[in-house]
């Protein structure tokens, strides 16, 4: 015991054991923050990450010829042409074309009609598809040739639907197909793709065939039919990831008949660190925002029903020319389906999470998940310190206080989730309306919190921002297994309300230094209680993303006024119900749940910290404690004369 | 009346004895024969089995037996050809057995011994002898593979009653006192067609393995149920009806070749001639039925009816293209079949047709060789052409070419041949129009079978039946038997009926439904057996759904494969005949599905067997040390090395010593070579 009280007195000094760890906690926290930015930023190094490579054997990329040449293209020539003249045709018209054609091949052909509609807001369109069964299979297993109508900037897909049916023709003089082979030829790429997956999985369709296993999306617009290199797209919704295999397995292919190969738009043909955080970064971004930042590739349709898609998307210069043409995609394409067909079971081998640094480099889950981890467990050290902080006096006022301070945490999550339900019934014609009052009203909460909650001790304070920063910390650190990258940035956009909040207390001396240091730490509060304002985030998101707008570099109201222009009242609404779709339709439930049910309640919070006026333990201590500091007093009189 | 029943079952054994013996010398001379693979020493054989039939006849029953005997006993084989659309074409192979007449089941004793088989002519013997000593009453074994069409070709071939699940099935009738008796020769059974068929028939045990179904009640008229409707004195209860399937089963050519290892000719004369494995499992669908069927007369003397069925759909242009070259490469441009109506149409731009309509093409073409010879076992059946023909069945569009053989009859649809001896006969199909085929009949009903949900955790399955026909309700039968490790919810069973009329009219489950027969699983023990009797109005579409569990497994109950999925077997679904509401009038099963139970990683346990056996080794091996080693300071190990001088002032000191003690009174009697030895182990030591 006399060694432990040595090294107490040397690490704390006088201070106890307790108090001193505590008062460590603040600082580790932000370390934590701090460890897990600088984690991510290492993974790019070359040593850290590892070379992709083929886990699953039964695959064997680019093992056999492919035919898709000679006089095929004559017929891809042909249905490019038929293709073209159907571009404005109605989509009733255009389906029962394109089932005659899928027909004519051999297929068995059905129309799916879909619709989804929230009041009068309805989607609606027309799927074709068809099922080539496997010469010796038995209609147990399938794969997926899917080539949407439109892609996913709304784009006529003429070379990807053309040399879609043309290869499905082609495949029917092949014996060697193990899995039946759906075709499928969705109105569009998002809403009716994902309708069509989930009729299939749920309700009775006229032709079906086994479990999927497989799908690649191709997506290859314009008239062209040349392209300059391929970007492989594979983020599925809420963070979910086709198998590394299959992506790795088109990388190998594209290797082999010497197509670029890009993911994340980001052309990395020399491997530096650079090029490797940037795609990184991207890639991050992409997968927290899947299903929110535009509308879907096609593959993200069939995550969540564990069929490993990914989505092939030429990329064409802005002449029109490239290097390669649409025979080497056919090839590409068949090549590819010849390797999921060769699988004997579900993909499986490889890793289902990872990110990628450039089409040949990975990271996987155990190498980058601390960075996550980290950031997620800051939060909740920090609401231990808060705990612990505010309970080091013994009172059953305390007690009380821990009570109503839970209260007021649930009622700020009740109301958020009120919130939640209330965005949900609101038709989407309202939505823009409906979140400019909801943004108004809570634009006004520091200031209606100022007004009606008298003024709390600072343990009342300190509690309530424990309770909700427990819970954050919780949730981060759950969610980063699930979805590393939204908790990721959802880490980064929430750790300015765990360490930059001041409690609005009154300066205790007439000091200048320490009035100043004071109104400093005030304004920081009130900066990030801004920045983190969930309304002006989106909004921001919207104007700098998605309209791809500049933000105003002078500081004048005029520059502010035409920024604001730029985004019209109705295009917001748009962009609004889009992420309503996305959570309604598609069950993203990766953004507008969390957002209302964590980010709205641990903002609410950071308002009542930082408006409500709180009032130091010092100035109204109980008896209890004022006995506590007389005692102390009287000891350091007592040490004063040794 | 004991004593004469006694002597004459003596009697009968004697004569069985000697039979037996007759029948190993000449399957000898016939194995001899056949490994000549003469044309003079097949002929021979043949020439040497009929005079020992004849001789087998005459030493058995009197002339006029025989007689009776040699004609039914025969041989017979006959192949259907049909062009299906898109150039398909269906081809069905037809091989019938029977066994000479005997008398039937000892039924005067009431014990169900089959006695008729005491000699094997054609029969095959071991599928026999099989069927013998398992006490198998009728056997059915069906191995399929691929997915019919029944939109497009229609009903199934011969009703679908040849016709198997996705796999292999497998159904017989067998005989025992009591249950436990009979499900055992049941397991006996299935393992020595295991053997026989090179089939993992051996995995049907109780978990897959549904005693009694009611849709495989045979037809009151034909099969074992003769045997109980013609005496009376074979109860019901003493045939006890098994079923089994495995649908993960692949059927390929290790499976044809013992199928036809039981012809008479085993594929070397005859249209069997035709059955090259690599054309056979090329196919869109096939199947390949055998059946063992007893057929008694009113007198309840027996005999043993084999029919060996290969239905075969092959796609003709694929078959076609091999000749050209195995993979389908790209045809020159000039050979494309363009649609030359469109606008854009150009030497490089083709629109293509769906598919050729003027084909010509050969038998040998589609199966790779012509049929040889003819399977000729019988001089007396050598005109008689029924036997032995190949018939055609096509449209007035369709011009028939024949090389060898002779023509039997012809007509606009139907045109037949038979085969003769040393030839070869092929035919040539050749139209402008290959899309005018004469139509199947379209099937009563339509199923389709999907596994619904998302998740590992449960899902649901759900059975769409149709019924096409604008008049007439169809009543039918829908089997299922399922794995233990689905766990269904009979309470979740929903049937949903709708018709064109109204949308949709949910929880009419007492009209439609009629009956359910429902044997729940028992974990690792038996499967669900679920049987449904339903009534499906005109016009309408009934489906039927219901949920289940998946459950986790063992780590050693896991496949191999196991993220590939486990299939869960084929429903049945049987259509009841309107005539007499028992026999039944058409079959059809569903495709197997795939069933993806929560599979653990499996390199799991093994970073844990490999984790914990380092911490073991490292832990046992220090450990071992410790205990095993015997551990000195090394300051004791350099004190023990003394100097000479101190060595030698020890030694004197241990002498004076010791010689002190010696002058003592009490050391007289110490020995003086005592001395001696503790110098010795002094300087061991050192």
């Amino acid at each position: 015991m006399a060694i432990l009280g040595t090294i107490r007195r040397q690490l704390f000094g006088k201070q106890g054991t307790r108090e001193s760890l505590i008062s460590l906690l603040p600082g580790l926290s932000f370390m934590l923050v701090l460890a897990g930015i600088a984690w991510l930023f290492v993974l790019p190094m070359q040593d850290q990450s590892r070379r992709t490579y083929i886990s699953e054997n039964a695959l064997l990329p680019g093992q056999a010829l492919t035919y898709f040449h000679g006089s095929e293209e004559n017929i891809v020539r042909a249905f490019k042409e038929e293709v073209r003249m159907l571009s404005d045709a109605p989509g009733e018209e255009r389906a029962q074309v394109i089932r005659q054609w899928i027909s004519g091949i051999g297929y068995k052909s059905a129309t799916h009609n879909w619709s989804i509609s929230h009041y009068d807001d309805v989607k609606a369109g027309l799927n074709v598809y068809g099922v080539l069964h496997a010469p010796r299979g038995d209609t147990t297993e399938s794969m997926i040739l899917c080539a949407p109508w439109l892609n996913q900037d709304g784009e006529l897909n003429e070379s990807g639907v053309a040399i879609a049916i043309a290869l499905a023709r082609y495949f029917t003089r092949w014996s060697i197909w193990s899995k039946d082979i759906i075709l499928l030829i969705p109105s569009d790429s998002s809403f009716g793709l994902s309708k069509w997956v989930e009729d299939y999985h749920y309700t009775s369709m006229p032709i079906s065939s086994g479990s999927i296993q497989g799908g690649i999306v191709l997506d290859f617009p314009g008239q062209g039919g040349r392209f300059e290199k391929l970007e492989v797209l594979y983020s599925g919704l809420n963070g979910q990831l086709p198998n590394l295999d299959l992506i790795n397995t088109v990388v190998l292919i594209c290797g082999h008949m010497g197509i670029k190969v890009i993911v994340h738009d980001i052309d990395a043909s020399d491997d530096n660190y650079e090029h490797r955080a940037k795609t990184l970064v991207t890639g991050i971004a992409h997968q927290a925002l899947s299903g929110i930042y535009r509308s879907g590739a096609g593959s993200e349709a069939f995550s969540g029903w564990r069929i490993d898609s990914v989505t092939l998307a030429a990329k064409t210069s802005r002449d029109g020319y490239g290097l390669y043409d649409h025979m080497l995609y056919g090839r590409l394409i068949e090549a590819s389906m010849r390797s999921i067909n060769n699988l004997l079971e579900h993909f499986h081998q490889s890793y289902f999470f990872y990110l990628l640094l450039s089409p040949y480099r990975f990271v996987s889950i155990a190498t980058y998940l601390p960075s996550a981890m980290m950031i997620g467990a800051s939060f909740t050290i920090k609401g231990i310190y808060y705990w612990m902080s505010s309970t080091s006096t013994k009172s059953g006022r305390m007690f009380d206080q821990a009570i109503s301070a839970f209260g007021l945490f649930t009622a700020i999550v009740f109301f958020s989730v009120a919130l939640f339900s209330l965005s949900s019934w609101t038709p989407s014609s309202m939505l823009a309306t409906t979140a400019s009052v909801i943004s108004t009203v809570t634009a006004m909460f520091p200031i209606i919190f100022r007004l009606f909650i008298s003024p709390q001790p600072l343990s009342y304070i300190n509690k309530l921002q424990s309770y909700v920063l427990v819970f954050v910390g919780l949730f981060l650190t759950t969610l980063s297994t699930l979805n590393f990258s939204l908790s990721l940035m959802l880490g980064l956009i929430f750790a300015p309300l765990a360490h930059a909040l001041t409690p609005n207390v009154n300066s205790p001396t007439n000091k200048l230094m320490e009035r100043l240091k004071c109104y400093l730490a005030k304004s920081i509060s009130w900066i990030a209680i801004v920045a983190t304002c969930p309304w002006l985030d989106i909004y921001l998101y919207y104007a700098l993303v998605v309209k791809e707008l500049v933000f105003p570099r002078q500081c004048s109201l005029q520059a502010f006024r035409n920024f604001l222009a730029n985004t019209s009242h109705e295009e917001f609404g748009e962009f609004l119900s889009g992420i309503m779709w996305s959570w309604r339709a598609l069950g993203v439930w990766s953004f507008v749940p969390i957002l209302f049910v964590v980010w709205l309640p641990l903002w609410l919070v950071a308002c009542v910290v930082v408006s409500v006026r709180a009032v130091a333990e010092t100035d109204r201590p109980t008896p209890e404690e004022r006995t506590v500091t007389v005692i102390e007093n009287n000891k350091v009189h007592e040490d004063k004369p040794r | 009346m004991p004593a004469a029943n006694e002597r004459a079952a003596k009697i009968k054994s004697r004569d069985k004895r000697r039979v037996k013996l007759d029948v190993r010398q000449s399957t000898h001379i016939c194995a001899i024969y056949f490994n000549c693979n003469d044309r003079t020493a097949f002929f021979m054989f043949v020439l040497g089995t009929w005079v020992y039939l004849f001789g087998v006849c005459v030493s058995l029953f009197d002339v006029s037996d025989c007689a009776l005997s040699s004609k039914a006993s025969g041989y017979s084989e006959s192949l259907d050809l049909k062009p299906l659309p898109r150039n398909n074409l269906l081809a069905s192979f037809n091989f019938e057995i029977n066994s000479d007449l005997a008398q039937g089941y000892d039924l005067v004793n009431g014990t169900d011994q089959p006695v008729f088989l005491a000699h094997y002519g054609l029969f095959p013997r071991s599928v026999g002898q099989i069927v013998k000593s398992t006490q198998t009453h009728e056997l059915h074994l069906r191995f399929t593979q691929g997915w019919w069409d029944s939109e497009e070709w229609g009903l199934l071939p011969h009703n679908g009653k040849y016709a198997g699940g996705t796999g292999v099935e497998v159904w017989a009738w067998i005989a025992g006192e009591s249950y436990d008796e009979a499900e055992n020769h049941w397991y006996e059974l299935v393992n020595a067609l295991s053997g026989l068929f090179c089939a993992s028939l051996n995995f049907v045990d109780s978990s897959r393995t549904t005693p009694n179904p009611i849709s495989f009640r045979p037809d009151p008229t034909t099969g074992a149920s003769t045997l109980i409707a013609g005496k009376g004195n074979v109860s019901s209860s003493s045939l006890h009806l098994y079923h089994g399937s495995l649908p993960r089963e692949t059927v390929c050519t290790e499976n044809l070749t013992p199928f036809l290892k039981l012809l008479p000719c085993k594929g070397r004369a005859g249209i069997s001639s035709l059955l090259d494995g690599h054309r056979i499992f090329d196919s869109k669908w096939q199947s390949m039925a055998l059946d063992f069927v007893p057929t008694c007369d009113s007198d309840y003397r027996c005999r043993l009816h084999m029919t060996q069925k290969v239905d075969v759909v092959l796609d003709v242009l694929r078959s076609l293209q091999r000749r050209h070259s195995p993979v389908p490469k790209p045809p020159p441009s000039e050979e494309l079949q363009c649609d030359t109506s469109k606008s854009y149409h150009s030497d490089s731009i083709c629109f293509p047709l769906p598919t050729p309509d003027t084909v010509n093409w050969r038998l040998s073409d589609v199966f790779g060789r012509k049929i040889q010879n003819r399977c000729l076992l019988d001089r007396a059946s050598e005109n008689d052409v029924s036997s032995y023909s190949v018939c055609a069945h096509i449209t007035p569009d369709w011009h028939l070419s024949r090389e060898g053989g002779v023509i039997v009859s012809s007509t606009s649809s139907k045109a037949c041949f038979s085969l003769l001896e040393n030839d070869e006969f092929d035919i040539g199909f050749s139209t402008s129009n290959s899309a005018s085929v004469s139509k199947n009949e379209p099937p009563p009903v339509y199923i389709q079978r999907s596994m619904t949900g998302r998740g590992q955790q449960n899902g649901g399955i759900q059975t769409i039946i149709y019924n096409p026909s604008i008049t007439d309700s169809v009543s039918l039968i829908y089997f299922e038997s399922l794995p233990w490790y689905m766990k269904p919810y009979i309470h979740t069973l929903a049937a949903t009926l709708s018709n064109s009329t109204t949308s949709k009219s949910p929880a009419i489950k007492r009209e439609v439904v009629n009956e359910i027969l429902y044997r729940p699983f028992l974990e690792r023990v038996r499967g669900t057996y679920l049987e449904l009797k339903l009534d499906i109005p005109p016009e309408s579409r009934l489906a039927l759904s219901y949920d289940f569990d998946k459950t986790l497994l063992y780590l050693a109950e896991y496949p191999p494969d196991a993220n590939r999925g486990f299939d869960v077997p084929p429903g049945i679904l049987t259509v009841i005949s309107k005539e007499n509401n028992v026999s039944y009038a058409y079959a059809v099963r569903t495709s197997s599905l795939l069933l993806s139970l929560p599979t653990p990683d499996f390199s799991m346990p093994y970073n844990v067997i490999i984790l914990t056996s380092t911490v073991m080794a490292l832990a046992f091996g220090t450990i071992y040390n410790i205990l095993v080693r015997r551990f000195v300071y090394e300051q004791d190990v350099v004190r023990e090395r003394i100097p000479l001088m101190q060595k030698l002032r020890q030694r004197i000191i241990d002498r004076f010593s010791r010689w002190k003690e010696a002058r003592a009174p009490e050391s007289d009697k110490v020995n003086p070579g005592a001395d001696a030895n503790v110098d010795d182990s002094l300087d061991e030591k050192n």
